[in-house]
């Protein structure tokens, strides 16, 4: 039996999810992480990691994707954002620290 | 974990048949293959709606649409697009933006001018998982009305709203709760009515099999309003997967205790289940719907009295139809205003139509009311296939009447429809080109409805059957101009005296057609000639003596021995052409079926 | 209708099953006409005759029923159901030709059953596949955008 609490306290715990399962819209902060197939493996540790943040400050409306490219990205893995009303920042080599701080950047 | 992609597979009635569980099966396997299956979440889902391109499979966040995927392209989804982050362009729709990128899915032409209210949910929930109903703004608005509204606030809300049935009457929703709250008895019932028998039609099965939790709330929340603490929905037999999708959501609802004697501990009592029907079109009749539940032959009863003051059981009762009932929360989220800023002034809202017949863009919209005709054929449905004409638009189904080419502006409500004759019906939207007769269209809708009537009252059981052998006798030539004028009277008289609305709306098709196609009946009846060459009896199969190479073939086929030698041989051939005694013809068509050279024997 | 009908032990078993789970069932008979026939496969009239015992009517009530209803079948049903979808959006795109062509190869009406038993044809009300017009199913998978033709391909699944 669940109560209206228990109820508000599922829609708490999967508002993050369930983003995941529509497309990036406007009011979305739009994290694109590009690489070529050589920075593959790199770029697995990296979306693991900005998943995990997302997921531990649970950040709705924080979409990560991936942009992969037939040649070589300079600087790859290389994580773009994109807040709504912002201009895009870009960072290049990101690894697990810096996407870490990426994360923490936004608000 | 939080996956980063979730793929989202269409589970809708036709994306199933055309193999999305093995699909999903080949995902399965693929994504673990390739090490990343943690990482993506794999969901079946409700209808996306886009038919004529299934099966459809999204990638979200990413919003890659693919279309018409099949097993063997599960592969290169997963390798290229899942794994090294590049979308499988070739399974991406055609449509370009100015900058020559793949359009997004929504700016398309067959969904940016839909509004998905309805259907807010098909296609981003996995409709056997309650939670996910639940974390888009489920049962909140049940919530809402419980610890926030009295009952009389909601009704009021309803009426505000101006929602009405969208099973096909068009009866504000909220006056007839009122109604049924007015009402005093002991008990009082809610019923969903799910039997969609209108062929063409599947709007509330995409609901149920998509997204079956928003019936049931909304039942809730008209339990709540009008008293009533048992529900029933009256699913059609046809529909196993809905059957089985609703009742896996009864069965969660109870678990979660929203069903049962405390809803979600707020104090109302309400529970639910599932009737069957078993193959009768009448059964989408109030009261026959009610006399089917009560365990009896299907047949209707006189009205009034109305169900809300005397229905099931001789209670008092709602009777929504499920389009109707997947409104409700959302109007009760975000209010009345927000729903009439939808629509033109007397229809507010949306309303799902199930486009089909002879259209591109196949499948399930859902469009503000008010949109143009010319809208849904030219921009959403993608226009007529094959090059050919559009000749008219039928809605309704067998209740309905036929918008010809020439009224493609009408703006789609409830009034303007009835205004020209047709009327909204609960949503099956059938295309016909140049190439269907609408004489032979018309029989085939008495043909069902004379099957379907129950029998009961003699208007229509006898009024619609000679309303058919009419229609019957003209598409054989044997009708006369007299006919034409004598239907029309017919049709009258079975309007008025019909007990139900089954044969009330019968004569619908046939005084529609011959408003609007009445040359088309002349051309039968003092020509002898259907000139959209459907109906058998008036066609003349001609073979064409230059095209002809005299093989014989068609002469060895032709079942009357009506073929015979010319002593015509054409320019460049050897062998004389052959000749077709129309006489003798049998027009079984077996001769143009048999021609080497098709194009050689066609219909005149 | 039958007069050599033979159920089973299991089959009456489970029949005996729904008629207790029914007992207090508001409006129960269609539900055990219902269920009885996803026992049987159709309702011989010794079934009817039982069902009208358990749920207290008259056995011309269940009759009535089942005549007014098209899901339920008196006669024995054939191996393999095939049932073309007659539906609007169908049948403007052509399924009646579609029947025409399974009448001929099986030489029955619909509504019958051909003499071994093996296939009986229905035409259909709308199933709700309108987006894949003209469907057919057989037992009740769904084979969409037919032509003619496809027909063969189908029997000769079920002939392998």
């Amino acid at each position: 039996m669940k109560s209206s609490a228990e109820l508000e306290a599922i829609r708490e715990k999967l508002k993050v999810e369930i983003g995941y399962s529509c497309a990036i819209d406007e009011n979305d902060t739009k994290v694109v992480v590009r690489m070529s197939d050589d920075g593959l493996a790199a770029t697995r540790e990296v979306v693991k990691t900005l998943m995990e943040e997302i997921e531990k400050r649970n950040l709705a409306h924080v979409k990560v994707t991936q942009l992969g490219s037939t040649t070589k990205v300079d600087g790859e893995p290389v994580v773009e954002v994109m807040a709504p009303g912002k201009e895009k920042v870009a960072y290049k080599n990101v690894n697990a620290a810096k996407a870490r701080e990426i994360i923490a950047a936004i608000k | 974990m939080l996956e980063r992609l979730h793929i989202m597979i269409c589970g809708g009635t036709g994306c199933t048949s055309g193999n999305s569980k093995k699909v999903m099966e080949e995902f399965e396997r693929r994504l673990t293959e390739h090490g990343v299956r943690e990482e993506v979440k794999l969901i079946m889902t409700g209808c996306f709606g886009l038919c004529a391109r299934g099966p459809i499979v999204a990638v979200y966040p990413d919003g890659a649409f693919y279309q018409h995927v099949k097993v063997e392209d599960v592969e290169e989804i997963v390798s290229e697009h899942i794994v090294k982050g590049r979308q499988v362009t070739r399974l991406l729709g055609s449509e370009r933006t100015e900058d020559g990128e793949v359009m997004p899915i929504n700016q398309t032409p067959f969904y940016r001018s839909q509004k998905r209210i309805v259907l807010r949910n098909c296609g981003r929930i996995n409709p056997e998982n309650i939670d996910e109903y639940i974390a888009f703004d489920g049962y909140k608005a049940y919530e809402k009305c419980v610890k926030e509204m009295t009952p009389e606030q909601v009704i009021q809300l309803m009426i505000d709203s101006g929602l009405r049935g969208r099973g096909g009457g068009g009866f504000p929703t909220g006056k007839k709760w009122l109604s049924t709250y007015n009402a005093k008895d002991d008990q009082k019932f809610v019923v969903c009515n799910a039997d969609e028998g209108d062929p063409g039609a599947f709007m509330d099965r995409s609901v149920l099999e998509g997204d079956p939790h928003s019936v049931i709330e909304a039942m809730m929340i008209a339990g709540y309003a009008v008293g009533a603490t048992q529900g029933y929905v009256y699913v059609r037999a046809e529909y196993p997967i809905a059957v089985e999708r609703l009742q896996i959501a009864i069965d969660q609802a109870r678990a979660y205790g929203i069903l049962g004697d405390n809803a979600l501990g707020l104090g109302q009592k309400f529970d639910m289940e599932i009737r069957l029907g078993a193959g009768a079109f009448v059964c989408g009749e109030a009261t026959a719907l009610i006399h089917s539940i009560e365990g009896h032959r299907g047949e209707p009863t006189q009205k009034p009295p109305h169900l809300a003051e005397h229905g099931l059981w001789g209670k008092p009762t709602v009777l929504n139809n499920v389009e109707t009932y997947a409104n409700i929360p959302q109007i009760i989220l975000n209010g009345p205003e927000w729903f009439k800023s939808m629509g033109t002034e007397k229809s507010a809202g949306t309303k799902v139509f199930a486009l089909g017949g002879k259209i591109m863009n196949t499948g399930l919209v859902e469009i503000p009311m008010g949109t143009t005709l010319r809208t849904i054929i030219e921009e959403i449905g993608g226009g007529i296939p094959n090059g050919k004409k559009f000749k008219a638009a039928q809605t309704g189904g067998p209740s309905g009447g036929c918008i010809p080419a020439s009224l493609i502006d009408t703006a789609i409500d409830y009034d303007n429809l009835i205004a020209i004759g047709s009327m909204m019906g609960s949503g099956g939207l059938i295309v016909m080109d140049e190439d269907n007769c609408m004489v032979d269209i018309a029989k085939f809708f008495l043909e069902f409805t004379v099957d379907e009537s129950c029998g009961k009252c003699t208007p229509c059981r006898i009024g619609n059957k000679r309303l058919y052998e009419m229609l019957d006798k003209i598409t054989q030539g044997k009708g006369t101009l007299e006919d034409l004028d004598k239907m029309e009277e017919l049709c009258k008289y079975i309007k008025s005296n019909s007990l139900c609305g089954l044969g009330q709306t019968a004569p619908n098709p046939v005084l529609s057609t011959l408003k609007y196609f009445r040359d088309e009946y002349v051309a039968h009846v003092v020509d002898k000639k259907c000139p959209a060459g459907v109906c058998k009896a008036l066609l003349n199969f001609v073979i064409d003596k230059d095209k002809c190479i005299g093989c014989g073939l068609c002469a060895r086929k032709c079942p009357a021995g009506a073929i015979v030698k010319t002593d015509y041989i054409a320019e460049g051939h050897k062998l004389p052409s052959m000749e077709i005694d129309i006489n003798k013809c049998l027009k079984c068509g077996a001769c143009m079926d048999s021609c080497n050279r098709q194009s050689a024997i066609s219909k005149k | 209708m039958s007069n050599q009908f033979k159920d089973t032990p299991e089959q009456k078993k489970q029949l005996d099953e729904v008629f207790e789970g029914l007992k207090n069932v508001p409006g129960s008979l269609m539900k055990a006409m219902q269920k009885a026939q996803d026992i049987y496969g159709y309702l011989p009239i010794e079934i009817m005759q039982r069902i009208a015992v358990a749920c207290n009517v008259a056995v011309e009530e269940v009759y009535g029923i089942a005549t007014f209803y098209a899901q339920f079948n008196i006669e024995p049903m054939g191996k393999y159901k095939m049932g073309i979808c007659l539906g609007t959006a169908c049948y403007v795109k052509g399924s009646g030709v579609i029947l025409d062509k399974a009448k001929e190869r099986l030489h029955i009406e619909p509504g019958h059953t051909t003499e071994d038993m093996k296939y009986t044809l229905e035409a259909t009300r709308c199933i709700g596949c309108c987006g894949l017009a003209p469907v057919l199913t057989v037992n009740g998978e769904v084979y969409g955008n037919l032509v003619p033709e496809d027909l063969d391909k189908i029997f000769a699944k079920y002939e392998a």
